[in-house]
């Protein structure tokens, strides 16, 4: 099977996941499906994202760092990210003034970004570190988990925790 | 690494100065470019009732999610009671009956909405002025009306204390 294309996440407007897998990647460790998905292909792209979610799910870290950086790249579906986007904008924009969290998470952007569930949590993360945002209650919501560390009275500790949780499950870097 | 992300676009907005006309309208309805002084950068380590606590490292909320303090012998609620019981708690504060400056004595003001829950805290200073923290926003120095009207309420209770120790603003 050779890799349909290879292109940096950050270089992509448009589009949908584009992922291959390279000759000299260990078939063993590819997902069955994955490399059937084609640019342009909606479809394809979605279910073989959904694929490689799940499969992540069952790898180790370490074993799943090495197979994707060798064997191939996998981008959001960039409609989704578009979403969250503009979501969190309006959150921040009408939230800013406030001070409890109850307030914050009860705005419908919030609420629509915790209905993305997992989908969401790149974007939550790539969020919490870049720009900050009381992102936690979300994070609770859709991971239903209190990661080490997390049980403090203090915000930026409990904002440190998390950003740790996220790196280790390879949710940001 | 396999899943990288780009950077989204839009500024940071993060303060009183961004509000759009219409947010200013809604939250503070007479806050005008002179009737405040900003004091501190925005930050989100804590919020307004923190700080008019005297507490600069942690958010004060009833609310149980992580990240926020709240005393395990009150309600985790937003009435204005609960809150007079807090300040007594953390800080010694006693109702009082106005914002009056007087002197050997450390204010707070409780802003209350119109569904009757708190909103908003202030601290006065030693000049008379109010310090308050507004949400992930800046501190400001106002007075306390400047606030008032808008989503942070009105106020609707005072608390004094003895000024006895000494205040990090």
């Amino acid at each position: 099977m050779q890799l349909l294309e290879r292109r940096k996440t950050n270089d992509l407007k448009s589009g949908w996941v584009i992922c291959g897998r390279r000759e000299d990647a260990p078939e063993k460790l590819m997902p069955k499906g994955i490399e059937y998905s084609r640019i342009g292909d909606k479809q394809a792209s979605i279910g073989a994202y959904q694929l490689m979610r799940e499969f992540r799910k069952t790898q180790r870290w370490d074993v799943e760092c090495d197979l994707f950086s060798d064997g191939i790249d996998l981008i959001e579906p960039s409609d989704l990210e578009e979403e969250f986007n503009r979501l969190a904008e309006t959150w921040r924009k009408d939230t800013r003034m406030l001070s409890f969290i109850r307030q914050k998470a009860m705005h419908p952007a919030y609420q629509k970004i915790i209905g993305m569930g997992k989908e969401a949590l790149p974007f939550i993360f790539r969020e919490l570190k870049e720009r900050g945002g009381d992102w936690i209650w979300a994070l609770e919501m859709i991971t239903r988990i209190k990661p080490e560390g997390t049980q403090s009275t203090k915000f930026k500790d409990v904002v440190t925790a998390w950003l740790n949780w996220g790196r280790t499950h390879g949710f940001t870097q | 690494m396999w899943l990288q992300l780009g950077s989204i676009g839009g500024e940071r907005m993060d303060s009183l100065n961004d509000l759009t006309d219409e947010q200013r309208q809604e939250w503070f309805p007479r806050l005008v470019k002179d009737s405040y002084r900003k004091t501190s950068d925005a930050t989100e380590d804590y919020n307004c009732i923190a700080w008019a606590g005297g507490d600069s490292e942690r958010k004060w909320d009833p609310n149980d999610t992580d990240g926020r303090y709240w005393r395990t012998d009150l309600p985790r609620d937003y009435e204005v009671e609960t809150f007079v019981k807090l300040f007594k708690l953390e800080g010694g504060y006693e109702p009082c009956e106005n914002g009056e400056p007087e002197e050997g004595f450390e204010k707070i003001a409780i802003y209350v909405g119109l569904d009757k829950e708190v909103k908003h805290a202030a601290r006065q200073q030693p000049s008379g002025e109010w310090t308050s923290k507004c949400g992930d926003l800046e501190d400001i120095e106002h007075a306390l009306s400047v606030l008032e009207g808008g989503g942070y309420g009105w106020v609707k209770k005072f608390l004094k204390r003895p000024a006895l120790k000494p205040r990090q603003n």
